[in-house]
């Protein structure tokens, strides 16, 4: 006689890898072998002594599916237009080495520059300062009337005056320099 | 088609009447993993053909129906022709003797 314990470790090998044989393909293919594997395992409980090499011999079978399912999933994808198309493309650009060279370059040239000019916009434009109220950020310069200069740097001591003076701050929390001419209202943290 | 030395095994046993898999795993010797992509290859190029077992007979033993597999009039020339370049061990021909076929009375 022989236990029920291999042919459903057999049984439960065939479900795992039906999962790489394709879909359209997946029943046929596991009927087959579960239909096997069942005829398979009731011969052997006919048999009156009972082996454990035989039932062995049951799961080792099953094992056998694993290459099969493979075999059929390879021939299922090289079959595919896709692969028929890059497979050509690759043959193509092997053949013709300089041309493969210069369409690289111009492709890495372009998805650099692409992610630069992007990485740049996203800091720039797209991400808020890292820090608290970055909206209350400003700058002031000041104006030389006599020479006509403009946007001129503010020395420290000078801002943190004009800022005490200015009504415009006065109901602000207390401002902090930031640069000689950037100062930020209320933040915590400078950076 | 590429002629190994097991596909000629395996076309052997198709041509000797043995039309399940496990059946040729048994005569052959061979491992699943190494039959059934065989199989699959000599279907595709149309050298064998394959159907399904009887439902009623499935029914009846209460498992799924097992496929059988046929040697096509294309698969016999090759198998003439694979038999000429390779000789199948005595121990293989007397296990298809000794083992009879499913299917024969």
């Amino acid at each position: 006689m022989m236990s029920p314990f291999p042919l459903r470790l057999a049984l439960w090998l065939i479900r795992v890898v039906a999962v790489l044989v394709p879909r359209t393909r997946r029943h046929a293919w596991r009927t087959e072998w579960e239909a096997e594997l069942q005829y398979h395992a009731a011969y052997l409980r006919r048999r009156p002594r009972r082996s454990w090499r035989a039932e062995m011999d049951l799961i080792s079978r099953a094992l056998g599916s694993l290459p099969d399912a493979a075999w059929i999933r390879r021939q299922f994808t090289l079959d595919a237009e896709v692969v028929h198309d890059v497979v050509y493309s690759t043959r193509a650009l092997v053949k013709s080495p300089g041309f493969t060279a210069v369409t690289l370059l111009v492709f890495a040239t372009g998805i650099g520059a692409a992610i630069a000019i992007v990485s740049i916009a996203d800091t720039l434009f797209m991400r808020p300062l890292p820090m608290p109220h970055p909206e209350r950020i400003m700058t002031i310069w000041q104006q030389n009337r006599a020479s006509g200069a403009e946007r001129l740097d503010v020395a420290p001591g000078n801002a943190i005056d004009w800022l005490a003076r200015t009504r415009s701050f006065r109901h602000s929390r207390s401002p902090i320099l930031l640069r000689s001419t950037s100062i930020s209202q209320g933040a915590s943290r400078i950076t | 088609v590429k002629l190994t030395y097991p596909t000629t095994l395996v076309l052997h046993a198709l041509g000797q009447g043995f039309r399940h898999g496990f059946e040729i795993l048994d005569v052959t010797g061979l491992p699943s993993g190494t039959v059934y992509p065989i199989l699959r290859r000599l279907e595709r190029e149309a050298l064998v053909s394959a159907d399904w077992e009887d439902a009623a007979i499935a029914r009846e033993e209460q498992r799924p129906p097992r496929r059988y597999y046929d040697v096509t009039p294309a698969g016999q020339l090759v198998l003439a022709t694979a038999l000429a370049r390779y000789r199948v061990p005595r121990s293989i021909a007397a296990r298809a003797r000794r083992l009879r076929p499913a299917g024969a009375s």
